[in-house]
């Protein structure tokens, strides 16, 4: 974990003043657009980032450094909380499923805590990787991440196999690590 | 030079050949298990482990160390792709609103020790069967009143109209207030029926009459005051936002107060669904609340986190028992700020909605003063105020059927009281086991 991200979330851990401040000028924008990307709807957006904060400033232990870096973690709980709300969008009502079934999944991850400038940085050369990868890897990339759709659902909206979509996105995720490596301390 | 017997080289070949084999085999090998170790951990990272797989693999991540890096490691680059998505700026007051929840939570201890809440300690006993809503709703031709009935079916239609132009994808959220300008100046007034229909009001226990109330007294009043603003188009994303659930509200009492007013939404909300607190903490942190012609501040202060409702009629009576309980305090808070809070287990079997403000002795003794009962002459300007009492009366007889009113309010179900200078208003409601399954609702996708 970078230096800058481990303070964030130690003085949020200590309850030190404007830690929580600090967190969300540093944060707040990246993660409001993700969750408008994912959503198309910023009061939804901005729930999702006022639960997330507030369940950060709850339960700071439920990040660990051991989970990888924090501002990844921040941006894996946003997606995963916005894709909740779009399969509750699409499921409506269905019984026997246990509340917050979705939300309970644990988040791990790992990245830079960079600021804006560096994060500015590191989103041209996504952009730029991510435009490199095929067609067809980035199109499963896109309707997994952004859409939400699980592998069953990428398989019968494009007419896949089950197994050509795993290697697709196993693929153009591959590809994305080699070209981000360089950007990686 | 001796050399080998050609068996003997056959066999050296033979070997080699079986080592390169084995060796290419197991390189296969490492290579599919590797391969499958990273799907399984894009699979989890995606979601797209069942609940079964899921907790075995979490479980694995809990001991294998490389496991979790590896997981660590992909959420890494699960998380880069966050930065593809075009940048948007979130309303200022989303800041200070998520800032508000770094304040300490009231110390509500004297409260909760008090006689009031310790005779409901003595005095709770869980319905035989839970009640999930909707049984206070009437017919819409019961209401004698002609105007009164057009009135409602004005008003709901206005603002199934008003919905759409305030919702988290219309251009009002993004900024563009036009269009909600000119439906909201253009349309008919909502202060108008208002007018109409609350003069006089009396705090009746006629089922009609309540459901009337219910409708007209519980969010309307506020909505109306977003409206007017929006009319004038002097407004933020802050009203914006606050018409949106002001306006969803409204629409599930009103659905839920009259059973033919829309009966397919209706039969929508009588589904099971789960709504936990956080739907209330979202849209009352850093609320505005208008009744009529007082306002206040409203913060959150200790929210459990769970379930509070199984339908959303039910939900439609417990949000209208809050907004009564805003209207009552929020007009008398000596601070311009008010605060909510949900507190569960303080009362075994049941979860408090509190609400609490600064307020002065003068304006306590007011509120002590309210009464359902119609034969007593109420000061001007409070039979507002008494109906929202009886409104709230009323739900609880509902929730507890077991009990009288009387009984409710002897045993402090629900009631009011002057603690250390502030004034605590509050009712009980029987929990919801966290076992129970169910679907989950959001506020998402308003079944308008």
């Amino acid at each position: 974990m970078s230096p800058i991200e481990s303070i964030h979330w130690e003085r949020i851990r200590d309850r030190a003043p404007d830690s929580l401040a600090d967190l969300y000028d540093g944060f707040a924008g990246v993660m409001f657009s993700l969750a408008l990307e994912v959503l198309g709807d910023r009061w939804e957006a901005e729930e999702v980032v006022q639960d997330i904060f507030a369940y950060v400033w709850k339960k700071p232990e439920s990040y660990s450094p051991l989970k990888g870096k924090f501002s990844s973690w921040l941006l894996v709980i946003t997606r995963n909380r916005c894709i909740d709300r779009l399969r509750s969008r699409r499921r409506k009502v269905v019984h026997g499923e246990p509340i917050e079934a979705l939300s309970n999944r644990q988040d791990y991850s790992s990245e830079d805590g960079a600021e804006h400038a560096s994060r500015a940085d590191e989103k041209t050369s996504i952009r730029k990787a991510f435009d490199q990868l095929p067609n067809d890897q980035r199109e499963v990339l896109e309707l997994s991440y952004f859409k939400g759709l699980n592998h069953q659902e990428i398989s019968d909206h494009l007419s896949l196999s089950l197994g050509t979509v795993k290697s697709r996105i196993r693929l153009g995720m591959d590809k994305l690590r080699r070209a981000l490596t360089g950007l990686r301390p | 030079m001796h050399s080998q017997p050609s068996s003997i080289c056959r066999y050296q070949k033979h070997s080699s050949l079986v080592c390169e084999v084995i060796t290419a085999q197991i390189v296969t090998d490492i290579n599919f298990i590797l391969e499958n170790e990273r799907q399984q951990a894009i699979d989890y990272l995606m979601g797209s482990l069942s609940e079964v797989e899921r907790k075995s693999y979490e479980a694995l991540i809990a001991t294998n160390i490389s496991t979790k890096k590896l997981v660590a490691e992909i959420s890494d680059d699960w998380s880069s792709l966050a930065l593809l998505a075009k940048p948007a700026e979130p309303n200022p007051d989303l800041r200070s609103r998520t800032l508000m929840l770094t304040q300490e939570p009231a110390d509500l201890s004297s409260f909760l020790e008090s006689d009031c809440i310790d005779q409901l300690r003595e005095n709770y006993t869980q319905p035989s069967q839970r009640y999930l809503g909707g049984d206070g709703a009437v017919e819409s031709n019961e209401i004698k009143n002609v105007s009164q009935k057009d009135g409602l079916f004005r008003t709901y239609e206005h603002l199934l109209g008003i919905l759409p132009l305030v919702s988290g994808q219309s251009p009002a959220a993004f900024g563009d207030f036009g269009a909600l300008q000119k439906f909201a100046s253009e349309n008919f007034s909502i202060e108008n029926e208002l007018q109409g229909w609350t003069d006089p009001l009396c705090p009746d226990q006629n089922p009609v009459a309540h459901s009337l109330q219910r409708s007209l007294l519980a969010s309307l009043p506020s909505l109306s005051h977003f409206l007017d603003l929006a009319g004038t188009g002097n407004i933020g994303l802050s009203e914006v936002r606050r018409i949106f659930y002001l306006c969803r509200d409204q629409l599930k009492i009103m659905r839920a107060s009259f059973r033919d007013l829309d009966p397919q939404r209706l039969a929508q909300d009588e589904l099971i669904r789960i709504h936990g607190t956080h739907l209330l903490r979202q849209k009352w942190t850093g609320a505005r609340h208008t009744f009529f012609d007082s306002s206040g501040l409203a913060s959150c202060g200790n929210f459990f986190e769970g379930p509070i409702s199984e339908r959303c009629v039910e939900f439609a009576e417990y949000d209208s028992n809050l907004y009564c309980l805003a209207n009552l305090i929020a007009s008398r808070s000596s601070t311009g700020g008010f605060q909510l809070e949900l507190i569960k287990d303080a009362v075994p079997g049941c979860v408090l909605a509190v609400t609490h403000a600064k307020v002065s002795q003068n304006m306590h003794q007011e509120l002590s003063a309210l009464s359902s009962d119609s034969s007593i002459t109420l000061p001007d300007g409070l039979s507002k105020d008494a109906c929202l009492w009886s409104l709230l009366k009323g739900s609880m007889s509902r929730g507890f059927p077991h009990h009288s009113q009387e009984e409710l309010s002897e045993a402090s179900f629900f009631g009011k009281q002057r603690v250390d200078g502030e004034t605590y208003l509050w009712f009980a409601w029987p929990e919801i086991e966290n076992a129970h399954s169910g679907a989950v609702a959001s506020t998402v996708k308003p079944e308008q």
